[in-house]
């Protein structure tokens, strides 16, 4: 090609459009379908209620919206919508400190299907849920962290390592601290009643 | 520290039970279409829409606007040149006439101005220069001739 074609070609070059609309719905729709449960569970585990959830979810969403041309370099889209979503749910926790809690762990309870229920999780009351959940939040954060994103099975060590930005034999540890910290905090706590 | 023998297992079954909640939440019924719902509100995500649609339409039809571009601008071009040539083109004053006012006679009394003549420069020459001498065409003697064509003689001026 000459100099003058390649003068013209590029005068009549555009950028081509690399997301229309459509792409843009297209790909927030297969996130919604694919992540909006994960992302509920790890909103629900950090406030307990099931409305908040559900709009930490909604919020996690309009930021991706908001931050669209941002998809194309985000390498594990699951990492970091959880991280988006557990973010949001600790700010909507700090911000709920100063209301009064209103967990849904009861209604939770109720609501299960009992074939995700042994039969001796069902013999355990809600109350007593609500005292462990009561003494995990007493945990440090980052153990506690790394315990509730451990409860989510659709995240792996790896993931939840990438999350917490630190490497799986951390977050082992951080699981391992944070669960005999709490054991021992049950146990204490059986034996004071 | 722990009295009872299965008091360590049972609380690690109070904690995986009490964990096993989150990992079995299940979101309220048409969650995802709450979402989409709350994301088709926003208001970025209609400008966006607008701006997309716009910009696809103008990518889709590129070659006609840059077509009807080039075309106005030689359009102006041609007005523009044609416009500055036809104020370049000053045509001599043959004569201005100059009315008297307040005389209260018409243009038929008005002075007459002649036009200045035209200064014509020190190295100015002809277009072209008559190289014959006397008016005539001349024909050498020696001049080579085809057979047959006759040549008349050329002759003297008559002197008065």
């Amino acid at each position: 090609m000459s100099s003058l074609e390649a003068q013209v070609a590029g005068w009549f070059y555009t950028q081509p459009v690399l997301k229309t609309q459509e792409d843009v719905s297209e790909i927030i729709t297969a996130l919604v379908a694919e992540y909006s449960t994960t992302l509920y569970r790890v909103a629900y585990s950090v406030t307990r209620n099931s409305a908040e959830a559900e709009d930490i979810v909604q919020e996690t969403f309009l930021r991706v919206l908001k931050h669209q041309n941002k998809l194309s370099d985000i390498r594990d889209t699951r990492v970091w919508l959880v991280r988006i979503a557990w973010n949001l749910a600790l700010d909507r926790k700090r911000r709920s400190k100063t209301r009064p809690e209103t967990e849904d762990i009861a209604d939770l309870v109720r609501t299960l299907p009992s074939s995700e229920l042994r039969a001796d999780d069902e013999v355990i009351s809600s109350q007593e849920h609500a005292r462990v959940l009561a003494l995990i939040d007493q945990l440090p954060a980052k153990e506690r962290q790394a315990l509730l994103l451990s409860a989510l099975e659709e995240l792996s060590t790896g993931e939840i390592a990438h999350i917490c930005s630190t490497t799986e034999s951390s977050i082992r540890s951080r699981i391992f601290r944070a669960r005999r910290e709490l054991a021992g905090l049950l146990t204490k706590e059986r034996s004071s009643r | 520290m722990s009295k009872h023998p299965n008091s360590a297992n049972n609380s690690e079954e109070r904690i995986d039970t009490a964990l096993r909640l989150f990992a079995h939440a299940q979101p309220p019924a048409n969650f995802e279409q709450r979402i989409h719902a709350r994301l088709y509100r926003e208001p970025a995500y209609a400008d966006k829409a607008f701006a997309s649609k716009f910009g696809r339409f103008l990518y889709a039809q590129r070659i006609v606007f840059a077509s009807a571009a080039a075309a106005v601008a030689c359009c102006c071009a041609i007005v523009i040149g044609s416009v500055q040539h036809s104020r370049q083109r000053t045509f001599p004053a043959t004569g201005v006439h100059v009315s008297a006012p307040g005389s209260g006679l018409g243009a038929a009394s008005g002075a007459r101005i002649a036009p200045q003549p035209v200064a014509v420069p020190e190295d100015a020459h002809s277009r072209s220069e008559r190289k014959a001498t006397g008016g005539r065409a001349t024909v050498p003697r020696d001049t080579h001739k085809p057979k047959g064509v006759a040549v008349p003689e050329s002759t003297q001026p008559q002197k008065p």
